[in-house]
């Protein structure tokens, strides 16, 4: 069978593994810090103060389209009203002491409206990161043909979503119906690495009403326009949404989150990560509580936190990196690179030498040295031309640079100015 | 806070590894073999030629960086490639202040004055060459043919022009084409060392596949009509592919990356063109070196060229 997939990107690295590492569960610190906006849109209202004792699973601030529980019983010891997020947007965040008890809150009957619980324990899509309420509702309203689960990791052939389809296939499973059961789609895809697939086939009971289909190890494959295009073969501009065409893509591991709050009456209070030890250069799947200090993680590593440069969140070639160590784990975040210095890559001003490197990997069949020369000297009307809010920021064009054009840098430049542009021309 | 210092940056963070200075050893490494095999044919005289064209126009480089106040880039090996290709243009025997002219002229005219590599729009060696070609005729025709009867200090290219393709056979075999055994510059002997040079930079996909393959079929198949079409009068293809220079054409000139196309469609097109273009002028025209002047003619495409991008996903 000939594998769909797309004729730009990259190749993904060869895994000297043939399956995904078991998940490890990393035990809760003593502190945690909990930011109230781990998504998209606005972010939630404090619901305690300072000093209120907390359960486990209780809800630490709420908005109308999710929530943010504590993962542990104990103390609010601080709220801070100034804590930066990932992008800069100031926040609300609240330092949490455990207690060491594991009193839990009680949780409404599983059987209460299947909404009600994704409101309540603040699901939200894993990949977007959107509130999950939003995204279904929306679903709902523009009807759903066709449901693709997202079953790819950035970077990695055996990630944590591929630990999950492997090491928890039936909770998975359960959270494929439950999503189905909510949008009742007619076709619904599972989309995973080929490699996956014989593991698949081994260890998981794949329902009738979902077809698998392996992709070819390439990035961006796990994006949503490509991943759309690869399984639909229909490509939508990106100004709309693939709820148009009836298609609506949810990450593997939202399915896996919905089974764990609705079959498992559990709080949604830990993620499920990919890292990359710095060390002996190997990834690990970890389950972490959401909170938890990129520190604590590198301690349980018995990683020496000298050693690290760079700590990226997300993955090696769209992430972000850290400023602090002391930066919490969050619902955004599906990976986290640690960094050494001599790993580090440096990008130069030099001139483009017009090799079209870039041009031939762009997934979007994009220009991007010309997106990038235009962004950079200002001519951004020309960067909109060349349809610059195409881009996707995958970050090929810039892996494959011979002269490390920071290109990627350049078109955000490029976009931000033209946002300010077309906000400044509606006033 | 953390007391640790954490780089923050923009991504990627990770890259290739790929670099100019890659790119351009792997262009080097690539005509070693054309240039070993020319020391070895020709004798010292290319040696000669290779060495005084590298340090002066490395030199020259180095000069005008110097002087415009710029960063030396001289690191980058590129200069180091273009002065080995240039030599390998030229007649062996060329004499010494000649090959500094072009070298200057190729750093200069070439790229120093559209403010280095990368935003040159043609050739810099072509240019260097055409200006040696248009400056000193004489001595730039001064072909030797080591071991052999001076009838045949021609190159085939010549005698194609001058009596016709019924005497190509006459003076030269295909095996002599191919393995270089014929007058003329180190760049043109032998198609073989070239193939071998150009399958490497395929191999380690340092130069993209469509510019040199399109071009080569540029070149066959429009000789190939021709030929079919009147038996006698036009020169067979194979002999287009062979001779004049076609080889270091598709693979070292056209491929030169400021100066050609940066998109797929661009660059079939472009190599088409420049095939069809190098068969034209060699039947037609006055020139034997179709094969550089029509580089040189498609280089002044390349901007328009460049507008036929590929179809944005989702337009
Ligand atoms: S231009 Fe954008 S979409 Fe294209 S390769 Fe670069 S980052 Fe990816
Ligand atoms: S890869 Fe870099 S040097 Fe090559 S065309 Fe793109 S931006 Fe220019």
């Amino acid at each position: 069978m000939r594998l769909r997939s797309f004729s730009e990107g990259l190749l993904l690295p060869r895994s000297s593994r043939s399956e995904p590492q078991p998940f490890e569960h990393v035990p809760a610190p003593e502190t945690l810090f909990l930011p109230l906006k781990q998504h998209q849109g606005a972010g939630c209202r404090p619901l305690l103060k300072k000093e209120e004792t907390v359960q486990r699973g209780q809800a630490l601030g709420q908005s109308s389209e999710t929530t943010i529980q504590s993962p542990v019983t104990g103390q609010v010891v601080e709220v801070d009203k100034e804590f930066r997020n990932l992008y800069g947007t100031l926040t609300t965040s609240l330092t949490i002491t455990a207690s060491g008890e594991m009193e839990q809150t009680k949780q409404s009957p599983a059987e209460s409206a299947i909404m009600d619980r994704i409101l309540h324990c603040g699901v939200i899509d894993s990949g977007s990161a959107q509130p999950l309420l939003r995204k279904l509702s929306k679903s709902q309203e523009c009807g759903v043909r066709t449901l693709i689960i997202n079953g790819l990791d950035e970077f990695f052939i055996f990630g944590s979503r591929a630990a999950l389809l492997v090491h928890y296939p039936e909770q998975t499973m359960e959270g494929i119906q439950i999503l189905q059961h909510i949008l009742q789609p007619e076709v619904t895809y599972l989309a995973v690495y080929e490699q996956s697939l014989p593991l698949l086939r081994e260890h998981a009971a794949i329902p009738d009403s979902v077809s698998t289909i392996p992709l070819r190890a390439k990035h961006p494959q796990h994006k949503e326009p490509l991943l759309v295009s690869a399984l639909t073969g229909q490509e939508y501009p990106l100004e709309s949404s693939p709820l148009e065409l009836g298609i609506a893509s949810f990450s593997l591991e939202t399915a896996s989150t919905l089974a764990r709050i609705i079959q498992q009456n559990q709080p949604n209070t830990e993620k499920p990560l990919t890292v990359l030890d710095p060390e002996p250069e190997d990834q690990r799947n970890l389950i972490v509580p959401l909170g938890t200090p990129i520190k604590h993680l590198l301690q349980y590593l018995g990683r020496n936190s000298e050693s690290v440069a760079k700590v990226i969140v997300g993955g090696p070639l769209t992430g972000t990196a850290l400023s602090s160590l002391d930066y919490p784990v969050t619902k955004e975040m599906d990976q986290i690179h640690f960094q050494k210095a001599r790993d580090q890559i440096r990008f130069s001003s030099e001139v483009c030498i017009k090799c079209g490197y870039c041009v031939e990997v762009c997934p979007m069949r994009l220009m991007p040295f010309l997106l990038s020369g235009y962004s950079s000297t200002g001519l951004v009307d020309m960067a909109a031309n060349y349809d610059i809010f195409t881009c996707i920021e995958c970050g090929c064009c810039a892996y494959v640079c011979p002269v490390n054009i920071p290109l990627v840098q350049w078109i955000q430049v490029g976009k931000s100015r033209l946002s300010t542009h077309i906000r400044n021309e509606a006033v | 806070m953390s007391e640790f210092k954490l780089t923050v940056s923009p991504s990627p963070h990770v890259h290739s590894g790929n670099s100019l200075t890659r790119m351009m050893r792997d262009f080097i490494i690539a005509l070693l073999p054309a240039t070993i095999y020319g020391v070895y044919f020709f004798g010292m005289d290319v040696l000669r030629c290779v060495l005084i064209a590298i340090v002066s126009a490395v030199v020259w480089e180095a000069l005008s960086q110097w002087l415009s106040g710029r960063k030396l880039e001289i690191g980058n090996l590129n200069t180091v490639f273009s002065g080995l290709l240039l030599a390998l243009l030229l007649p062996p025997s060329l004499p010494w202040w000649t090959i500094l002219i072009g070298t200057l002229l190729m750093v200069l005219l070439g790229k120093e004055i559209y403010g280095g590599y990368g935003s040159n729009p043609f050739n810099c060696v072509l240019i260097a060459w055409v200006a040696l070609q248009l400056s000193y005729p004489d001595y730039m025709a001064q072909w030797i043919l080591p071991m052999a009867d001076p009838a045949t200090t021609s190159t085939p290219m010549e005698v194609f022009a001058s009596q016709g393709s019924a005497f190509i056979g006459e003076y030269f075999s295909y095996t002599d084409l191919f393995l270089g055994r014929t007058a003329g510059f180190t760049g043109q002997v032998s198609a073989l060392m070239l193939l071998i040079g150009g399958s490497y930079l395929l191999w380690r996909k340092t130069i993209n596949w469509r510019i040199p393959i399109s071009y080569l079929a540029g070149v066959f198949f429009f000789a190939g009509i021709f030929w079919l079409l009147g038996t006698g009068l036009y020169a067979d293809p194979v002999f287009h592919l062979l001779a004049g220079g076609t080889m270091i054409s598709a693979f070292f000139l056209a491929t030169d990356l400021p100066s050609s196309p940066t998109t797929p469609q661009g660059m079939i097109l472009f190599g088409l063109g420049a095939g069809i273009l190098t068969v034209t002028i060699r039947t037609w025209g006055a020139w034997t070196f179709g094969a550089f002047y029509a580089v040189l003619i498609f280089n002044m495409f390349t901007p328009f060229l460049d507008k036929i991008t590929p179809e944005v996903y989702g337009r």
